[in-house]
């Protein structure tokens, strides 16, 4: 489970709010696959609700960065390309797959789940923290480098 | 307020919330960051469809026997959303959302004030 503290903190509350959605969603998967409650059309709701809600708001962080000339624009910009596609991929993977077995739906959620929260945690801490830095809410020191090959 | 009594909140359209009572801060939170999302989806679908705005948007969620109401406030920039309990008689939904309607204007008008 991914939980919420200051490290994952940018903030500036509407990234903050936005990426608690995310976690939430995330968390939420998490917990069907521990409890082996996770149905086909629960996780293909998921999935589609986390890859949508991610697009949505990768643009408004864009137009946030983008308003304060932050240095971490293109980069951020370039994360979030790859991300929405490779999501993509896996989602249309999972439409794609016919053959689904209980044993199978679990194995893919669980490896498509570690994948995808772990890159947006990665993503936070490395990426977005930055913005609070441009917006003069986190101070430089308090941020990790960025990272330049997130995939 | 509980869900027996409803809730309301304010929100911009990032979906972060300006006012807001009736739940937990981080029930309302949730609620403002994901419902204004699929406030946001669907003016865009109905803008690239047909060309025109939507004001008002109405749904009910029947287990939890509450009717919501969404509002524009501010040139669709703010929302208003407000959950009712269904088993409260129309006028008096009626008036609650008025009140918090008006509630809401006062605080977009104190927003432009403070901003100004």
């Amino acid at each position: 489970m991914i939980q919420w503290s200051e490290k994952v903190a940018t903030g500036v509350p509407k990234i903050d709010v936005q990426h608690r959605v995310l976690i939430r969603n995330f968390n939420l998967l998490e917990e069907h696959i521990n409890n082996r409650t996770l149905s086909y059309d629960e996780l293909n709701e998921l999935l589609l609700f986390l890859l949508k809600y991610a697009e949505w708001h990768f643009g408004r962080e864009e137009e946030c960065v983008e308003e304060t000339g932050c240095y971490i624009a293109e980069l951020n910009k370039k994360q979030h390309e790859w991300y929405i596609k490779h999501f993509t991929q896996l989602y249309e993977e999972f439409k794609a797959i016919k053959d689904w077995t209980e044993e199978k739906l679990y194995e893919w959620a669980s490896r498509v789940h570690k994948e995808l929260s772990e890159w947006l945690l990665k993503h936070v801490i490395r990426t977005d923290r930055h913005i609070g830095v441009c917006m003069g809410k986190l101070k430089p020191e308090e941020v990790p480098p960025p990272e330049e090959n997130l995939t | 307020m509980t869900d027996k009594k409803g809730w309301w909140i304010l929100v911009d359209k990032d979906g972060l919330i300006i006012a807001g009572e009736g739940r937990s801060k981080e029930d309302l939170e949730y609620f403002a960051a994901v419902i204004t999302f699929a406030i946001i989806s669907l003016r865009k679908a109905i803008r690239e469809e047909m060309g025109s705005e939507i004001s008002e948007i109405s749904f009910k969620v029947p287990e939890r026997g509450l009717v919501f109401h969404v509002l524009s406030l501010k040139g669709g920039n703010l929302f208003l959303i407000t959950a009712m309990p269904e088993s409260m008689p129309l006028g008096m939904i009626r008036l609650k959302t008025k009140e918090i309607y008006e509630r809401a204007e006062k605080i977009v008008e104190s927003l432009g004030t403070r901003k100004g």
